[in-house]
């Protein structure tokens, strides 16, 4: 909870501007029906015509200020909530984004989406009822004891025992709710997440046949989701009835107490036993507004858990880069590495020493550690043994953008934003030139593309790029990673995707456009091992060699296999 | 024969608010007695609310009377009356009890329920076009958040406009029952209220329908950026995301906000009509009084019952004022429900399992203007293994989109066993095939549950050799759980390469007449390649197989090799025939030599 006060603290003159309003139409609303019951009472019993008209007056001004109050009450409040949530939702989504990918992993891309859609949706919901409730309830619990107490003491105290007992269910009934909220809520994570899966796995869902049990298992999880909701509602509606009962019947009780008092006491005059019953629904009003709210606060409690779960990470990865601009030496001293949760180290005892400028493979099997490599260098994980050093700068020293902003990459996934090609590649530096974006783009070999399109640069790409191919997803991925200016350049498994003709003409551009910058290329392919400078052979997470191409034939078993693995379709000639 | 495709074939409608009004209400039947035992409780508890407050009446009259006049108070009045005060309160609790758990259960279990479970049934049945082209994160919107809103907000209106009409049509009724010229005149204010509330909501529906195309923005974004967390990080692109959040959220925060506003206005300007109405009845009721043509008494209990209308007149009011949002989010979930399906199968001609495929003539483009497959012919006789090389977005895994039907062609047929594709049930097509794509595809499940995706009930045997035969069972078994090993959400805790040898286990083991194989292998080492490649060529023995590699060490032994270029086949043969023409196939292939020159 101490996350939504923080929220809501910088609205504190909102807030007070809020509760003066609501203050002012109380007070309208508590007028008008005096002056109602006045224009009965005086005018029309008494037939006076201008007693009715001056009444009216009074009324329909009274009228005019209410309405004037809920029009300001109207637009501050609207402001208010939805200014909370949406700096809610900011701070949220930037928090996801510097999580480390352990955090991230942790809660899931599913449940993070939903935290930050629907849990903060609900949030705004709730908020503006904050300050109502906030004003009416003690304006009504207060002004009700002051003015009932003046009359008679026996009866408020009736009331106000029952209350007690109203709350005290109302807390009872409402503290099982958190549970069915929280379930809920869980099954709306499943659903985010199943239906994302289907989408994103159409094709395969699709050639397996397996849309019915895909649906069946999504219509599974809401069905959960909906039996948890319906409890949840069920029971927090059941507080409004049950709490009115118990009030309505404790005001059943006053009257006759209230009636018994006066009768046989001699000092009791009905005119205060009267004014005491009225304003005794004051309070009770105000207990009915508070059990209400109560029965609001587990699903807030759930949603603002969920929220702050998130908020409440420590040592995310924390601040901006600094700027520093790091040569391209790389060196990594007898680094290990598992991953969270996972048995036995997937690297053990890396050592590379990397010079600036330098072209280097890093060549190895299925799962033998090669992009984990990768996900250190970028600084994504910690070593778990050994230290890496960046223009001989220890990692430990350095902020992670920092690092991040001296070493570019184009990972294994190509990931495509939804906007144009442009946008796409800018994103490895926002201020390059139309110019420059097309000479990445060139040297990526994606030239011809850009032409074929009339939109050029401008041309739209959908979302995960599903309207290009996995070759163009790979180029626009390079693209973006040779524009950023960096002196590390690392390529995952980039070109993959690319023919040996592509491959050929990229990796010549490459060489000229980063000469003088480190290039790591991450590769299966000992062809395009072979045109690096040094490479370094990975197996089960350790290096089992380095060297030159030439060197390695001799001196490294395994890759003398791959290589002969890969240059024997060439026998076939 | 031509086909368009959905995609550019859009239902277009323009948004009427009275076509989606009409299609809420028609939806409202299958719980219409739910609705009809909601109205009886309704009016048994607005008979119940007038009775209340007139026990009360009677009671403190009896105290006022006392005090007042002297009068004794009847003890055994006074409990007779207390006790049916306190029935009374406690019917009108428990048929808000009933009411609260009918409303729910209706609101829970068939709106949000029932809408989700059909938009989930209707991604069955979408086109994969439709599911390209569309942000994830904008179907999730519609489903999670439009629904979640329509539910609790059909709950209100429903609610609150069921409610105020019972008690409005009940306080007309006593109204009537007193003076026609005095009711007629309190009850023009039912219609006037009621227009103007229609009146200032319909000003409303601009900003609501804005509000939730931004919501669809603002979740499609978010779900993009946790989606491609990694790009975001490797390119510190934080600072970038920030500024378009910031600037999606104070759109969406202007559009909420108006929303809100208007809609907020309805409720305090109907209080307004309200008081000044009821003045304006006082005043009227006054000069017919002094002037004798009506009772004082009956304009007195007019007027008493035109103070009652405001309530119910009030509470109609706040429905109008959720009708637009509910009817932004419901345009824009049956905008989805409505999207066009893929069209149905025309025949149910089964292929006899030969394998013999066919394109003739075949024309295709993902955008009208831009033609991409043209008058692609091949013949691939079964049992053949058909290679797809050439260039990168030339149009091989488009070929494998037209041939599983993820797309249809535009012109021309495709056959398989002589049956035209373009008749076939859809499924029962893609059964004759087993697919490994390029994108490898894991669900958050184990190991075992990902293999055993191709087949139902696997046993732990069956999946056990399949991932054998895909090589993939020595790495699971150095996976902390084996195949018990839960891949998580965002598949990162295994790597590429052995995403690829899950998928192709997965293919193994279900085991299809014809395989589809686009760059299977391309993370996966040559070393491993090769196993598989055994495997696979003693799997493939007999079956026809497509196999789409830039590793062409892969491809040289296949039967047919088709070079593909901008859409057309420029090369078709053996790769001794190929390399024989020293053309476009010939170049590609030296290329892969030029490296180690």
């Amino acid at each position: 909870m101490k996350h939504l006060l923080k929220f809501i603290k910088p609205f504190y003159k909102e807030i007070i501007l809020l509760m003066i309003l609501y203050a002012a139409s109380t007070l309208c609303a508590l007028f008008m029906p005096y002056v109602m019951s006045n224009i009965v009472e005086f005018g029309i019993k008494l037939n006076d015509l201008n007693y009715i008209l001056k009444e009216g007056a009074i009324m329909i001004a009274l009228a005019f200020a209410a309405l004037t109050c809920a029009l300001i009450t109207n637009r501050v409040s609207s402001n208010f909530s939805s200014k909370i949530a949406v700096n809610m939702r900011k701070v949220v989504f930037n928090k996801v984004n510097t999580l480390t990918f352990e955090q991230f992993s942790e809660i899931g891309t599913g449940s993070l989406i939903t935290r930050t859609t629907d849990d903060i949706g609900w949030m705004e919901e709730t908020i503006s009822q904050i300050p109502y409730v906030m004003i009416t309830c003690p304006i009504m619990f207060v002004g009700g004891i002051a003015l009932s107490f003046k009359g008679d003491w026996v009866l408020p105290l009736i009331l106000l025992g029952v209350s007690v007992v109203v709350l005290v269910i109302t807390t009872l009934i409402t503290s099982s709710l958190e549970k069915h909220w929280q379930r809920g809520d869980e099954y709306t994570d499943v659903q985010n997440r199943m239906i994302r899966e289907r989408l994103s796995g159409v094709r395969v869902v699709r050639a397996f046949d397996k849309d019915a049990y895909e649906h069946k298992r999504t219509a599974k999880a809401t069905s959960e989701m909906c039996n948890s909701f319906v409890k949840a509602n069920t029971i927090s509606g059941l507080v409004s009835p049950i709490a009115s009962l118990f009030l309505n019947i404790a005001t059943v009780v006053v009257i006759y107490v209230g009636a018994i008092r006066v009768q046989s006491s001699a000092t009791l005059k009905a005119g205060d036993i009267l004014a005491t019953i009225q304003y005794i629904a004051l309070i009770a009003n105000a207990v009915l507004v508070l059990s209400w709210t109560i029965s609001f606060i587990p699903h807030v409690k759930v949603s603002m858990r969920r929220i702050s779960a998130i908020l409440n990470i420590d040592n995310q990865e924390e601040g901006a880069s600094d700027g520093e601009v790091l040569d391209g030496n790389i060196t990594f001293d007898d680094v290990s590495f598992a991953y969270p949760n996972a048995v036995g180290n997937t690297l053990s005892g890396i050592s590379m020493d990397i010079k600036n400028g330098e072209i280097i493979g890093i060549i190895g099997g299925t799962g033998s550690g090669k992009s984990t490599i990768v996900k250190l260098l970028l600084d994504f994980y910690s070593t778990t043994d050994g230290k890496r050093l960046l223009g001989g700068k220890n990692y430990a020293e350095l902020n992670a953008a920092t690092v991040r902003d001296n070493i570019s990459v184009a990972l294994q996934k190509s990931m495509i934003f939804e906007g144009t090609v442009a946008d796409n590649v800018r994103m490895g530096d926002k201020s390059a030139t139309d110019e420059q974006v097309l000479e990445a783009l060139k040297i990526a070999q994606m030239e011809d593309f850009v032409n074929s399109h009339n939109e050029r640069l401008d041309y739209k790409l959908t979302q995960s790029g599903s309207n290009i191919s996995g070759g163009q997803k790979q180029r626009i991925n390079i693209a973006r990673a040779i524009i950023k200016p960096a002196s590390v350049y690392i390529f995952d498994d980039s070109f993959s995707a690319l023919d040996y003709l592509t491959e050929a003409n990229l990796r010549k551009e490459l060489n000229r456009y980063l000469k003088d910058k480190t290039q790591i290329i991450i590769t299966q392919r000992s062809a395009t091992a072979m045109r690096c400078d040094k490479v370094y052979v990975l197996d089960s997470g350790k290096v089992v060699g380095t060297g030159t191409h030439k060197e390695l034939l001799v001196t490294c078993p395994t890759y003398k296999e791959i290589y002969d693995s890969q240059m024997g379709g060439g026998n076939n000639e | 024969m031509s086909k368009t495709k959905p995609s550019q074939n859009k239902v277009k409608k323009e948004y009427s608010a009275w076509r989606t009004i009409k299609r809420l209400v028609r939806d409202l039947k299958p719980i219409a007695w739910a609705i009809a035992i909601a109205a009886a409780i309704c009016c048994v508890s607005v008979w119940l609310g007038v009775l209340a407050p007139e026990i009360v009446n009677q009671l403190t009259n009896m105290i006022y009377d006392y005090g007042a006049n002297g009068v004794a108070i009847d003890i055994e009045l006074l409990s007779d009356l207390s006790v049916n005060l306190a029935l009374a309160y406690a019917g009108s609790s428990m048929l808000q009890i009933a009411m609260t758990v009918l409303m729910t259960n209706i609101a829970s279990r068939f709106y949000t329920k029932g809408l989700r479970t059909r938009i989930s049934d209707k991604l069955q049945r979408l086109p994969v076009s439709f599911v390209d082209n569309t942000p994830n994160g904008e179907i999730l919107s519609r489903m999670m958040n439009d629904v979640g809103n329509m539910s609790n907000t059909v709950y209100v209106i429903i609610e609150t406009l069921l409610n105020g009409f019972v008690r409005i049509i009940a306080i007309t009724y006593c109204l009537y029952a007193i003076n026609w010229i005095l009711a007629t005149a309190v009850v023009v204010l039912v219609p006037l209220s009621i227009v103007l509330s229609a009146f200032i909501s319909s000003k409303s529906e601009k900003s609501w329908h804005d509000f939730r195309k931004v919501n669809g923005n603002l979740y499609a974004f978010i779900e993009e950026d946790y989606t491609g967390f990694d790009t975001v990080k490797a390119f510190n692109l934080e600072d970038r995301q920030r500024k378009i959040c910031d600037e999606i959220s104070e759109n969406y925060r202007q559009k909420v906000r108006r929303g809100y506003y208007l809609s907020g206005l309805i409720q305090p300007i109907i209080a307004l009509t309200n008081n000044i109405a009821y003045v304006a009845v006082c005043i009227a009721g006054g000069l017919l009084a002094i002037n004798n043509i009506v009772k004082v008494g009956d304009v007195m209990e007019v007027i008493l019952l035109a103070k009652m209308f405001a309530g119910p007149l009030e509470s109609i009011a706040n429905g109008m004022g959720s009708v637009q949002h509910t009817l932004a989010c419901a345009n824009r979930v049956y905008a989805l429900l409505d999207r066009e399906e893929m069209s149905p199968a025309t025949s149910d001609e089964v292929p006899d399992g030969k394998g013999e495929v066919e394109f003739k003539h075949v024309y295709f483009a993902y955008t009208q203007d831009k033609p991409l497959i043209k008058d692609l012919n091949l013949k691939v006789k079964a049992g053949q293994k058909v290679a797809l090389v050439g260039p990168t977005g030339g149009g091989k895994t488009t070929v494998v989109n037209l041939l599983m039907r993820f797309y249809d062609i535009d012109k021309g047929t495709i056959t398989i066993d002589a049956i035209d594709t373009s008749t076939m049930d859809r499924a029962k097509l893609r059964e004759q095939f087993g697919m490994v794509l390029q994108d490898t595809w894991l669900f958050n499940g184990t190991v075992y549950d990902n293999i055993a995706y191709g087949k139902e009930n696997a046993t732990l045997e069956e999946v056990k050799a399949a991932a054998r035969q895909a090589h993939a069972d020595t790495f699971i078994e150095t996976l902390p759980q084996g195949y018990d090993t839960v891949i998580n959400e965002e598949s990162t805790n295994i790597s590429s390469g052995q995403k690829q040898l899950l998928t192709i286990a997965r293919s193994y083991l279900a085991n299809r007449k014809m395989l589809i194989l686009d760059e299977a292998t391309s993370n996966v080492d040559t070393r491993t390649e090769i196993l598989i490649q055994r495997a696979m060529d003693e799997l493939l023995k007999g079956r026809t197989s497509f196999v789409i590699a830039h590793r062409l060490s892969t491809i040289v032994n296949s039967d047919v090799i088709l070079v593909i270029n901008d859409g057309e086949v420029v090369e078709q043969g053996t790769h001794k025939e190929l390399m024989a023409k020293k053309g476009f196939y010939t170049k590609i292939y030296n290329s892969q030599y030029e490296l180690l020159k």
